[in-house]
């Protein structure tokens, strides 16, 4: 009987460390839900004090037809999610490559958002769109699957040339 | 330097000069503290025995000797010996308890010298140990009614732990969020600040005056007798902070030996699992030493260590370097009164490693934590003093004074973060038999905090507590329990706090070896200075930390039924069965703030949750108790009642295995331990701060292993551990951003001289 629980604990050991044996943690398995690709920046930069932050939005819905104050708290309250300030990457000409990790969801309306003012509420301005076409800025959905990673969200950057504004602007 | 305090402090207490002195001083003290109590003479028997094993008739070393309703105590020696002097003729009841064997006592005779032998019965069974936490007492841990568990000095010294976070890791129903522990689910991870467990050390609380934080690794591992853990709501009796449950940190009683004891260990990383994950070219080190001394005298012992530590770290910016201090001083006034001087200094200097870069950077900071390093320096004083008045009274105070003072600096010295805070809590208990049947329990507390800091400003709280139990012996095997605690909190120029908290159980031992209990319990814990000023912009992260200061305290209600049950010899069976309701949890909440235009971060109470689950322990050994085997399992179902979501941080399984072989003079040992993958976390933490990759999480498996060779059998008093952590290398995170330790090699060494 000894013998026969002794045998049986050490075979429920070993399944056990057996089951331990799988790797954990991988970092060339990264399966955060996310998207990625390229910016490009063309045409004239802003002035260094109009140019206060610069991030990559998701907005889970549309259309947006509402305040930017409304839409920051949506933001605080992790509605909206952003990237980090990606303004140490603005130069004319320069194409350079990101990432960002969200929620698998569906994204309506997926663009780059310029602070050009002190007044972290109001002072915002769309300045590319992820959109259908190069000739079409209408916004283009963002399907973010669960453990998927979507590459090719391109954007081009034209501080002077702004895609149609979604917000209203106080 | 505390080494040559004691040894001056005692070889002036043995000068015959200093001795009339001293005993002069003593009749003062005396005539201060004793003014109702029975007058003291030398008189009594001395006792001498042996203690050994009824199987093999080995001697026992280091089981605990004392004389029942006093305070005389010793420890057995390397034979298994041991000898009390002046027994008083009225006390004569000889307890005997050891690690792995039955307790036992006898009824010393008449005589005025008498030798005693003691043949205890070996068990894997710790049902006879004796326990103070549940109910502010001694009893037997049988008699307890709520769940228990265990970790005897063993588990230390087996798996050469440094902090005693490493061990509670194997008890039932307990994981941590890196630092930070959790009791059947009651706490998630809260960044540090607030615990929802409360930490004791010999009955007085640890946490600090500013965050009310546990910071595990002040406590001295090597002077650790034995670890006691209270699950479930024990505000009853403990107040603010045990919603959860409590850990109560037992220090070594000094044995009537001068004793030297040393230890040395050295150990290193393995390299990362990747080259991805490879930062250095180094080999990462580690290494300690610790050395300390025992010593009584005919009433008065003292107990002293030093430790320091060295860690490499596997991780970028993740070393530390520590240095501890222990003393700890008994003066017996009589045998029937102590007072015991306790204190404590830990001194830590690291780098700050909050998360990593990002997952493919797993061994890396954050570029915005780069160069930060943290420094500390805690230590904490306590004065106890116990005084058996007669058979059926006696009472005890204490006071403790616990000290924190750390701060955050960047690479070129600019002080980021700084905080220096002070708690003292007194208490005084009593406890009082009335027949052979009724045990009352009473107390008065009072606590003072002072916090000083740039994070959370200048603050000061107080608050004071009366407490009230009883025990009712219904029959030998029927025990009912009831009590009640009244507590008052406050923070200056915030609103005060004032709280009820009841409790009851039963148990029931249909049999021996058969119990069942039942308990119901409320608890609460009051918010810490930190959690209400806590303000600072250093947080790593594009949110700002803003005051709280409207917070109130947290509530819960528990309830168990639980059993143990001896099914052979050597097969006992644990079980429990837990509800707890929690209500206004604090927790970190984000939120937009207009004036200052920016994302903030305070704390909130927003949560109702609701916990259930149970527990189920085996315990079992074979071949004559040269092998045992634990397995614990713990199913957790935690919710959040508003929005019916799991709730953050916690594991819905933990398991664990552990198994011990003895074959003098080796001995080998395996722990198995498994916490299922944390179902949710913060999200909002892991978007804002931001933590790249912050939700890549997995289960935990992790497979330690050792051998000792203990070279006592031979006359060398000398212990050699390997021990193999992290046995099969597996990439794990028990928070998220934070990678645990790979595979890690450590031998050590450690001997007693006598």
């Amino acid at each position: 009987m000894r013998s026969f629980t002794l045998l049986c604990s050490s075979v429920v050991f070993c399944i056990l460390i057996l089951d331990g044996c799988d790797e954990g943690l991988n970092p060339n398995n990264v399966s955060e839900p996310g998207f990625g690709g390229s910016i490009t920046f063309v045409g004239s930069l802003p002035p260094a004090d109009s140019l206060n932050d610069l991030r990559i939005v998701a907005v889970p819905y549309y259309p947006i037809d509402t305040l930017y104050q409304t839409l920051i708290i949506k933001v605080i309250e992790g509605v909206i999610p952003f990237s980090a300030d990606i303004r140490s990457s603005v130069d004319s000409g320069k194409t350079v490559q990101y990432e960002m990790f969200l929620k698998p969801k569906i994204y309506y309306y997926v663009a780059i958002v310029q602070q050009y003012g002190q007044d972290v509420f109001s002072q915002w301005k769309v300045v590319s769109v992820y959109s259908v076409s190069p000739n079409d800025p209408s916004p283009k959905s963002l399907v973010i699957g669960d453990g998927k990673f979507t590459n090719n969200v391109n954007f081009t950057v034209d501080f002077y040339h702004l895609p149609p504004q979604p917000v209203r602007i106080h | 330097m505390l080494l040559v305090i004691c040894l001056v402090i005692l070889s002036v207490l043995r000068e015959p000069y200093f001795c009339k002195k001293i005993f002069f001083i003593r009749k003062l003290v005396y005539a201060i503290l004793c003014l109702t109590t029975n007058v003291w003479t030398q008189g009594g028997i001395a006792i001498t025995g042996k203690v050994v094993s009824l199987e093999d008739g080995a001697p026992i070393i280091g089981a605990s000797v004392v004389v029942v309703n006093t305070t005389i105590g010793t420890a057995t020696d390397a034979e298994g010996k041991f000898s009390l002097v002046f027994v008083p003729s009225n006390r004569r009841t000889i307890s005997v308890s050891a690690v792995g064997y039955k307790s036992a006592s006898k009824i010393a005779g008449q005589f005025d010298s008498l030798e005693l032998l003691f043949s205890l019965i070996p068990s894997v069974i710790q049902a006879q140990t004796v326990v103070v936490t549940a109910n502010k007492r001694e009893q037997s841990l049988e008699e307890v009614p709520v769940s228990m568990s265990i970790i005897e000095a063993r588990a230390f010294e087996q798996r050469n732990t440094i902090a005693l976070d490493d061990v509670l890791r194997y008890v039932p129903g307990v994981n941590f969020q890196q630092s930070q522990v959790n009791i059947r689910a009651s706490s998630g991870y809260s960044r540090g600040v607030g615990s929802r467990v409360l930490l004791l050390m010999d009955g007085v609380p640890l946490l600090s005056g500013d965050t009310g934080e546990i910071t595990f690794e002040s406590i001295p591992v090597f002077q650790i007798d034995k670890v006691e853990v209270v699950k479930g709501a024990g505000s009853a009796l403990y107040g603010s902070g045990a919603l959860g449950g409590v850990i109560n940190v037992l220090t070594k009683e000094v044995d009537e030996h001068t004793t030297v004891w040393w230890k040395l260990y050295g150990g290193v990383y393995s390299d990362p699992a990747y080259d991805q994950w490879k930062w250095s070219n180094n080999t990462r080190w580690m290494n300690g030493q610790s050395i300390g001394f025992s010593t009584r005298s005919e009433d008065a012992a003292v107990a002293a260590s030093v430790q320091r530590i060295s860690d490499d770290g596997y991780r970028e910016q993740d070393w530390r370097r520590k240095y501890s201090a222990f003393l700890k001083a008994q003066y017996d006034l009589s045998p029937y009164q102590s007072i015991t001087v306790t204190s404590n200094l830990f001194q830590q200097y690291r780098g700050d490693f909050l998360w990593w870069k990002d997952l493919k950077n797993a061994l890396r900071p954050a570029d915005a934590q780069k160069n930060i390093t943290v420094s500390s320096l805690r230590f904490n004083n306590a004065v106890q003093y116990k005084h058996f008045v007669t058979n059926d009274f006696y009472y005890e105070t204490k006071a403790v004074h616990f000290r924190g003072n750390w701060y955050r600096d960047s690479l070129n010295n600019k002080r980021m973060d700084e905080s220096i805070s002070d708690a003292v809590v007194a208490e005084l208990q009593g406890n009082l038999s009335i027949g052979s049947n009724n045990i009352f329990t009473a107390g008065i507390v009072g606590n003072y905090e002072r916090v000083k800091a740039n994070i959370f400003g200048n603050h000061y709280g107080n608050g004071a507590a009366l407490y009230l139990q009883n025990e009712y012996m219904v029959t030998k095997g029927f025990s009912a329990i009831a009590g009640l605690r009244h507590d008052f909190q406050q923070v200056i120029g915030l609103q005060q706090y004032q709280q009820t908290n009841p409790k009851l159980g039963v148990r029931y031992t249909i049999e021996e070896g058969h119990t069942v209990r039942l308990s119901a319990g409320r608890g609460f814990r009051a918010p810490s200075i930190g959690e209400l000023y806590t303000s600072t912009k250093n947080t790593g992260s594009v949110a700002i930390i803003i005051p709280s200061i409207n917070l109130q305290p947290e509530h819960s209600e528990a309830y168990e039924i639980s059993s143990s049950n001896n099914l052979t010899e050597n097969l006992r069976l644990e079980t429990a069965l837990f509800h707890s309701d929690y209500s206004d949890l604090i927790e970190p909440n984000v939120q937009s703030d207009t004036a200052v235009k920016a994302v903030t971060l305070n704390f909130r109470n927003i949560t109702q949750a609701r916990i259930r689950g149970f527990e189920l322990s085996v315990l079992t050994s074979f071949l004559s108790h040269s092998v045992t085997v634990d397995g614990h399992y713990n199913y957790n179902w935690a919710i959040d009642t508003k929005t019916g979501a799991f709730l953050r941080f916690r594991p819905r399984h933990i398991a664990s295995i552990n198994a011990e072989w003895t074959k003098k003079p080796f001995e080998f040992g395996a722990d198995y331990r498994f916490v299922s993958r944390i179902e949710a976390i913060d999200d909002k933490l892991v978007e804002l701060a931001p933590i790249k990759n912050g939700s890549q999480r997995v289960a935990n498996h992790i497979v330690d292993a050792r051998c000792g060779l203990n070279l006592i059998e031979f006359g060398i008093p000398v212990r050699a551990t390997l021990n193999i952590n992290n046995l099969f290398g597996y990439n794990y995170n028990e928070l998220i951003g934070n990678i645990s330790p790979p595979r890690h090699f450590v031998l050590s060494f450690e001997g007693i001289l006598q």
